[in-house]
């Protein structure tokens, strides 16, 4: 039986100078529609499991280009609510080396953020569903959106569906006011699956590795230091069954390592470290490890390994991939895991 | 000495699909920078006029951009960095019977953070002779109204010449007042007013009877602020969004001339074509302060250009403008 997904969020324009120009040098921009949650749904579209994104879209021309590149990866959009004023925008100009990619948001009063609870019917949203995605951002872009997030959240933990989460900390957002830890609290109570990456845990919860320092900068991220917070973050959460850590080395914006663990209340399960060398586009980076995780844990139920694996696989692959979402199928993902990383032309 | 000149308003984020794509069809935008009073003091700054423009940009990357992009055409911008975001419009370009397509999202910009008291207007006026606003400033807020005519008393007691454009987008004005309740407040301090006589109820509250020549309603609007000494007009006939046949008048109280008419056959860009003529009176009642036909004609020839250029702004010559209204029209290449 197919094992329906369906993923709550915000897609937005982006909005990218060519290559590697600078905002200043540009005399066109990129245009690419994406957002964290829509990210994972087309990730989890390429690997064939049905998958829903419902968001707000305004009803302009702009709205409408949005709706049709989830379309047209093949995720449902039956379930999206019409109206508001504005898509959201962001402007992101790449980095490279020494200098880091950047990103100017123009997201305020778009129509995902003008949410109201009540606006969507959750209970018809989640007929035949087994898992409900979620993160962070929504909740950071206004406090309606937050409570929107707060009332699938609700409905999908009556129903028994699968709760999952990237707590996606980002500093440029929460600018409404609201209790950041308690909102972010109360909403992750709820999840099954809890992914985070390096400082998200702190960020929101104040939880620290114990007896090492997080380090994000150079290759050495130490994988032992995130089990203390995977333990802190299930006495936090008792209703988690899993708490999986991104770990990215930066050695620079172009150089980064790539690795992640999954902590079950028994046991820590790790990766193999990926050095990815020349990378392409890091946006989306998260989302595509997010996507791979829920299609692992949905496919290989009882082999957590290869459900982790599968995901920081993804995920490498996604570095390598123009635009916010993973386009990359199972046998790509596969192909990798199964340790050939040649790059070879497959002919 | 040249006439220093000032112009005030917003300028705007436009995101363009290259060529004729639909927005739909888009994977990339064109990227320009523009609007109604921008688009006006780069045209004058082209022609060598020194422009200042008065706007509000927010503190990042796009913000300073827009600015740079004035600069590079010679425009000295005083630019409050304040508040969120640069306003955007998405413009997809039309084509034969396909109509060119506006969507904006400019609400919450830096711009619309303006208020009356913010702007120091005796200095900014101080070394200047002409003032430039349009009617779009007034139709995004009440409180950017009340701005316009804070600058328009300041203009107006320093004797400065004022104009307006009074570019009437029935889509803008939102916030429950009709221009009618705000345009005659503000127009009633210009001395050279670009409209055209439909706008004549709706945007100055003039009435009209069926049947009244632009010499009737120009001679009504001159009654009802006498300050006019000047009015002209724009006039697109034989239209579709790839042709046009352009032409202009100009009202002075005592005769109405008419310019010549260019077929514009394959226009490449119709925005900012009432900006380019606006350029082009201005220029052209200053350089030939008695001879109105030939201002005219300027202003005609030169936003008979501005649809042969991609973008808001009107990237032409005055020399150029001169051999197109010499007879230069043919379009060969100028070697």
């Amino acid at each position: 039986m197919a094992k329906r997904v369906v993923t709550f969020g915000e897609i937005m324009l982006r909005l990218a100078p060519q290559g590697f120009l600078r905002f200043s040098q540009a005399d066109n921009f990129d245009v690419v529609y994406g957002g964290g949650e829509s990210n994972v749904a087309v990730s989890l579209a390429n690997y064939g499991i049905p998958v829903d994104f419902v968001t707000r879209l305004p009803k302009n021309d702009i709205g409408e280009c949005a709706m049709m590149e989830m379309r047209k990866r093949g995720v449902g959009i039956d379930n999206i609510v019409w109206g508001g004023d504005r898509l959201g925008i962001y402007f992101l100009e790449t980095g490279a080396v020494s200098r880091g990619s950047k990103v100017v948001y123009d997201r305020s009063h778009s129509s995902m953020s003008d949410i109201q609870p009540g606006m969507i019917n959750w209970e018809k949203v989640f007929e035949g569903v087994e898992w409900f995605h979620w993160t962070g951002i929504t909740p950071a872009i206004s406090q309606s959106s937050a409570d929107a997030c707060l009332e699938a959240v609700k409905v999908a933990s009556k129903l028994g569906i699968t709760i999952s989460t990237d707590l996606n900390y980002r500093a440029k957002l929460w600018k409404f006011g609201g209790d950041r830890e308690a909102i972010m609290t109360e909403l992750t109570s709820y999840c099954d699956v809890i992914l985070g990456n390096e400082e998200d845990a702190e960020m929101h919860f104040g939880i620290k590795p114990e007896g090492a320092a997080v380090q994000t900068h150079g290759h050495d991220v130490k994988a032992e230091a995130f089990l203390s917070v995977c333990q802190q973050m299930m006495e936090k959460f008792p209703r988690a069954k899993k708490v999986i850590t991104t770990l990215r080395g930066s050695i620079s914006a172009s150089h980064n390592t790539w690795a992640g663990v999954l902590y079950d209340g028994k046991q820590m399960l790790q990766t193999r470290q990926y050095q990815i060398t020349d990378i392409v586009d890091r946006v989306g980076g998260g989302d595509s490890f997010m996507g791979g995780l829920i299609y692992g844990l949905l496919t290989y139920p009882d082999d957590d390994q290869n459900a982790l694996d599968f995901a920081v696989a993804a995920s490498c692959l996604k570095h390598t991939i123009k635009g916010d979402a993973n386009l990359v199928t199972v046998e790509e993902v596969s192909k990798l895991m199964g340790g050939d990383a040649s790059g070879r032309v497959a002919r | 000495m040249s006439k220093r000149i000032v112009t005030f308003g917003e300028i705007l984020l436009r995101l363009s699909p290259p060529s004729h794509l639909r927005l739909t069809q888009a994977t990339s935008f064109d990227l320009y920078y523009g609007c109604a009073e921008a688009n006006v003091a780069a045209s004058l700054a082209k022609f060598g006029l020194p422009v200042k423009f008065i706007t509000a940009v927010p503190p990042n990357e796009l913000g300073e951009s827009s600015l740079s992009m004035l600069r590079s055409f010679g425009v000295e911008p005083i630019a409050f960095t304040q508040g969120k975001r640069l306003g955007i419009y998405y413009f997809e370009q039309g084509a034969s019977e396909r109509p060119g397509k506006v969507v904006y999202d400019r609400e919450d910009s830096s711009f619309s953070t303006l208020r009356k008291g913010m702007i120091d207007w005796e200095a900014i006026f101080k070394d200047a002779d002409w003032f430039h606003w349009s009617g779009i400033t007034p139709s995004l807020s009440f409180e950017l109204a009340e701005l316009c005519k804070e600058a328009l008393v300041e203009a107006e007691n320093r004797d400065l010449t004022i104009s307006a454009d009074l570019n009437y987008r029935p889509t803008l004005w939102k916030y429950g007042k009709n221009a009618n309740e705000i345009m005659p407040n503000l127009v009633q301090h210009c001395h050279l007013l670009l409209g055209g006589i439909d706008e004549s109820e709706k945007v100055l509250g003039v009435k009209m009877n069926e049947g009244e020549t632009e010499e009737i309603v120009f001679a009504n609007w001159m009654k009802a602020f006498p300050k006019l000494k000047n009015i002209t007009s724009t006039r697109r006939m034989r239209a579709n969004a790839s042709s046009n046949a352009v032409s202009a008048s100009i009202w002075n109280g005592k005769e109405l001339l008419h310019s010549r008419e260019y077929n514009v056959s394959h226009i490449i860009d119709r925005i900012g074509a009432g900006d380019a003529f606006m350029a082009g009176i201005i220029y052209g009642l200053i350089t030939w302060p008695e001879n109105h036909q030939t201002a005219l004609e300027f202003a005609v020839a030169a936003t008979c250009l501005k649809h042969s250029i991609s973008g808001d702004i009107n990237l032409v010559t005055v020399n150029e403008i001169k051999a197109l209204m010499s007879g230069f029209g043919g379009g060969r290449v100028s070697r």
